[in-house]
């Protein structure tokens, strides 16, 4: 069945010295573009850089190669691992020797991941993460795609399932798979009003810094000419404002539905035994693998469209140091039934418990996100009176009517419900979050009041986990304090793990 | 008993609460250690001013230099009047299953760490913390830095028995 026996130690893929030397060339290349890049115009200009005659650079180049070929050789031959008894083993270091001892009871995921370069020379990288600071993650730049799944599969299996699993081999499951169509909605609906701030503000700065050109070629009348505009000069101002932001938004749509095409490129859901397994990617593929009680938390997150047509996504939250990561450890496109039918699998005992069982902050905190929404829009009003002609106190009024709207919306968003197992927190203003975190995963909790709060008797609750902070805003203290104990008590008094 | 646990059996009088708690202080020497190191600083600053005032010529570096240090030290005694009064806020208290600390004035935090959820525990004890016999015990947990908690102002050897106790509890379980 095996031919390769894990338990004695081994190297990674001879094609990993290729991988390391070409990362290692790509993010020194990184580093010195810019010295690299004025040094190529400079020689293109002169004979020399700076007295150097060009030979000799070239000579630098190619001997700094070497070194960096020399370093991935070296860093390849002392690279050994394997596994024994319930432990991962990893001994590597060319002058300092470093021994890694991993128990595969801290293992929250496996992750292989497969970049361009990698499918060229056809092997995988497998990246094994526990609970920890960035030392804790252990990266193999290169196995063959076998090696890598038996290894993944290994690290999930401790000596007592093993016995009793040795002669099932059960396929595995596809869970849930991802359509094109799908990715294409998701990416359409996206949330395009943070990148459209984003590219709006590029452009503005972009008209400012090259206004001498455009009033030069008179490029505002040409455009007004072209768009068949009349000589209002309100109208003119308005209408050449609205196709720049035209512009911006349909470039962003296109950007952002791209990137959702080709980072969740044929998304798999697989269910295993044990193990859940996440894969998606078209030009770097990469496979998750995690047991669902290594998860922290879980995130569902939608909008108004996206619930039309039917798109929630499901964000697994681990205890995780690498932040960009994380982020993609996201399975789009589920539908309504999908997502809760998921949320259970994940979430033993999960109960949806329903809107009516629904908690509230107390109604001052409009009054605070209403405080907080008005600063943030006088603020923006200063900064667009200055920059567009046609803002004026009209627009501001409206502004103003548009926080009033937002506060509604986001206080109905944040609500709580919780029972013996889980907690359930909503939040997000254009977009409908839900957060739901296991109650045996707390890590502590913190009871917050400051002055403007006290004198309501009122409190915010801070919750955090390994991988997060979960708050619930301005509640009644006694309410907070019930809170916390009740989950304390259910903490304390199981003897299960957070991971 | 409140709608928020309709879902719930449980009496929640059983269980045990954080309002019923006999909090304890800290140390009073920290409150003397603190006002010491504002004052110090301050004293620093003062003196500064005062140098500035009397080697620069130019009266417009002599004004915005003048004005700068007089921001901080303003900053530095609200900061220290603050300290003050919000020092008997500064409270712990241990149970059975966690620990508690609480400060804070004019936002107070209340944290609950279970013995449970500690990783490891540190005690630290600088030169001037020493000289006021007064000593920081940092607990951490696993959670997002904020989820630690950090208790200063411990009398030494208070410190160092709850260290013990701590310890005792997360290696040898209770």
């Amino acid at each position: 069945m095996e031919a390769i026996d894990l338990s004695t130690p081994m190297r990674q893929s001879s094609k990993g010295i290729l991988i390391i030397f070409g990362y290692r060339l790509f993010s020194f290349l990184k580093k010195t573009f810019i010295l690299l890049l004025a040094s190529i115009v400079t020689l293109l200009k002169k004979d020399t850089f700076q007295t150097v005659k060009p030979s000799f650079i070239i000579a630098g180049f190619i001997a700094l190669m070497l070194i960096l070929l020399a370093i991935a050789i070296l860093r390849y031959l002392h690279f050994k691992f394997f596994l024994r008894n319930d432990e991962f083993h990893l001994k590597t270091g060319i002058l300092n020797k470093e021994t890694t001892i991993l128990s595969k009871s801290k293992i929250q995921n496996v992750y292989i991941k497969e970049t361009f370069l990698h499918r060229l020379i056809g092997v995988v990288a497998l990246n094994i993460e526990t609970a920890g600071d960035s030392k804790s993650e252990i990266e193999i730049n290169a196995l063959d795609k076998s090696t890598a799944n038996l290894l993944k599969k290994k690290l999930f299996q401790t000596i007592q399932s093993e016995e009793a699993r040795d002669d099932l081999e059960v396929d595995p499951e596809i869970y849930y798979r991802v359509s094109l169509k799908k990715l294409f909605l998701e990416g359409l609906t996206q949330n395009h009003f943070k990148s459209l701030m984003i590219i709006f503000g590029f452009f503005v700065g972009l008209y400012y810094e090259n206004k001498e050109l455009v009033e030069e070629y008179d490029l505002e009348d040409k455009i007004a000419n072209w768009l068949h505009l009349d000589d209002q000069l309100l109208a003119n101002i308005f209408l050449f404002n609205l196709v720049v932001l035209m512009v911006g938004l349909i470039i962003s749509i296109i950007v952002s539905t791209v990137k959702m095409i080709v980072q969740n490129f044929d998304l798999k859901v697989v269910e295993h035994q044990k193990t859940f397994e996440i894969s998606k990617g078209l030009i770097q593929t990469m496979t998750l693998t995690l047991s669902p009680d290594r998860i922290q938390n879980l995130i569902i997150t939608s909008n108004r469209i996206k619930r039309k047509l039917g798109l929630y996504t499901l964000y697994v939250k681990q205890a995780m140091v690498n932040e960009k990561q994380s982020n993609n450890f996201s399975i789009v496109g589920l539908d309504l039934n999908t997502v809760s039918d998921l949320t259970k699998i994940l979430a033993l005992n999960y109960v949806d418990l329903g809107l009516s069982n629904r908690n509230f902050p107390e109604p001052f905190y409009k009054r605070v996100l209403f405080f907080r929404y008005v600063i943030i829009a006088v603020v923006l009003n200063l900064i667009l009176i200055n920059v567009i002609y046609w803002w004026t106190i009209i627009s501001f009024l409206m502004s103003l009517l548009l926080v009033f709207l937002l506060v509604n919306k986001a206080f109905s968003k944040t609500h709580y419900t919780f029972d013996e197992s889980y907690l359930t927190k909503g939040s997000g203003l254009i977009q409908t979050k839900i957060n739901i975190m296991a109650l045996h995963k707390l890590q502590s909790v913190t009871v917050v009041q400051n002055f403007f709060q006290a004198r309501r008797g009122l409190a915010t609750l801070k919750l955090t986990t390994a991988s997060q902070k979960l708050t619930i805003p301005y509640i009644k203290k006694e309410n907070a304090e019930m809170i916390a104990d009740y989950f304390l008590y259910k903490l304390e008094s199981q003897h299960r793990d957070w991971m | 008993m409140s709608q928020i646990f309709s879902n719930t059996q449980i009496d929640t009088k059983l269980i045990p609460q954080l309002e019923a708690l006999d909090f304890k202080p800290i140390s009073k020497s920290y409150l003397k250690l603190l006002i010491f190191q504002r004052m110090t600083a301050l004293t620093i600053l003062i003196l500064v001013v005062i140098c500035v005032n009397f080697i620069v010529d130019e009266p417009e570096i002599r004004m915005a230099v003048t004005g700068v240090i007089v921001f901080f030290i303003l900053i530095l005694l609200i900061g220290l009047v603050l300290s003050v009064l919000g020092f008997k806020r500064r409270k712990y208290a241990i149970r059975y299953q966690d620990i508690i600390y609480a400060k804070g004035l004019l936002i107070h935090h209340k944290t609950i760490v279970p013995f449970k959820r500690i990783q490891h525990l540190e005690l630290h004890q600088s030169f001037l913390a020493k000289k006021f016999d007064v000593a920081t015990l940092n607990i951490f947990t696993a959670g997002e830095s904020g989820g630690d908690l950090k208790i200063p102002g411990l009398k030494s050897e208070t410190a160092e028995r709850i260290n013990q106790f701590l310890s005792s509890k997360i290696n040898g379980g209770d």
